[in-house]
């Protein structure tokens, strides 16, 4: 395959602009320039992937303030283990699954009881007809979600929102493939469920 | 296949996760099952809806303030030890894994035979002994307050064996 040729407006932060045709760098390059102190190749690493990281968190964690300190903290991570990356697994890979990790610490952290089925109890807020005015859409999506257990959670967001396939969320989580399906399986029954209202 | 094992592979099949053989499987399923059909139709709803929620865009300066905390780490004093630590953490890094075995084995083995040498050199039993005889001989008295973990009282001692030696010379 070709190498991708640079698109019209690349960053370039202060270098010498890329001759036109120059192929832009990898960022598995970009790791190995941040090893050797280039903190350029580090900015454009995070400009290129702050969105990932950003959405990941945010959909994640719900709170914007925690979901910036977690980005950061994920940037950071691999601003500080440069030296140690070994071009190995793919960047993208490496990034969720520190995001990820990160995000699945502190969801623990503040040990809330997970559970895999939605609970039959009464619920005291808005009830699904009302749910379903405008506006409250997304927040039935959001309430749903975080009824989730962390890695169940974890694993629909990189499927259905960062388009993850199964392989890339296995190395993301550190689990199998099987485990994989068996975690999307039982958050989409979930799901099916406590979105029920939503369906036409 | 039947509705049971078909409903366990549906939230694959519907991602186009399942292997050939199965996703086949699957889907000849699917076409006598109107049951199923309903199910993956749900599946596919949920899909819809989940991806009606965008996320809000980045922060504006996010950016900025991830390169400012990356540099205050730079800037930040190194660790206790960070001199040593620092280095050693980097080579490590850059080993493989049985070399890092090797190497945490032959630290640990210096630590235990650093143990068991100051076992022996320890002022408990015979040398304690050699210390306070050698705090009788003349001259030396004023070394009597030297506690027994001391360059004086290793002195001592020595003064103690070389004495003796003469001792038994004359």
């Amino acid at each position: 395959m070709p190498p991708e040729p640079i698109r019209p407006g690349y960053l370039t932060f202060g270098r010498a602009p890329l001759s036109p045709g120059a192929v832009k760098p990898t960022d598995e390059e970009r790791m190995l320039a941040v090893a050797g102190g280039d903190r350029e190749a580090f900015r454009e690493l995070v400009l290129v992937h702050e969105h990932a990281v950003w959405s990941v968190a945010y959909r994640f964690l719900r709170d914007a303030a925690e979901a910036e300190d977690a980005a950061q903290e994920a940037f950071l991570r691999i601003f500080q283990a440069a030296s140690r990356y070994r071009p190995t697994a793919s960047f993208r890979t490496y990034l969720y699954r520190v995001v990820a990790r990160i995000c699945i610490d502190r969801a623990e952290k503040k040990h809330p009881v997970y559970t895999d089925m939605v609970p039959d109890v009464a619920d005291p807020s808005p009830t699904p007809a009302e749910d379903l005015a405008a506006g409250q859409r997304a927040d039935l999506v959001r309430r749903a979600l975080d009824a989730l257990p962390p890695k169940q959670k974890m694993a629909v967001i990189l499927r259905y929102y960062e388009d993850l396939d199964y392989s890339e969320i296995s190395r993301v989580l550190e689990v199998t493939v099987k485990a994989v399906e068996g975690l999307l399986a039982r958050a989409r029954a979930a799901l099916q469920v406590s979105l029920a209202p939503m369906r036409g | 296949m039947n509705c049971r094992s078909v409903q366990k592979h549906l939230s694959a099949f519907a991602d186009g996760e399942l292997p050939g053989f199965r996703r086949r499987a699957v889907a000849s399923h699917l076409e006598d099952c109107p049951a199923c059909r309903i199910s993956l139709s749900s599946l596919h709803d949920v899909n819809r809806i989940l991806q009606e929620d965008a996320a809000p865009p980045v922060p504006e300066g996010f950016c900025v303030r991830v390169l400012a905390r990356a540099a205050r780490t730079e800037r930040a004093p190194e660790r206790l030890f960070g001199w040593l630590l620092g280095p050693m953490t980097d080579a490590l890094g850059k080993m493989s894994v049985p070399m890092r075995l090797a190497a945490c084995g032959t630290v640990l083995a210096a630590s235990l035979v650093g143990v068991l040498m100051a076992e022996r050199i320890s002022p408990t039993g015979r040398t304690y002994a050699i210390v306070v005889a050698a705090q009788q001989l003349d001259g030396l008295e004023w070394f009597g307050s030297a506690p027994p973990v001391s360059v004086a009282a290793a002195y001592l001692a020595a003064a103690s064996v070389s004495s003796r030696t003469e001792g038994d010379a004359r």
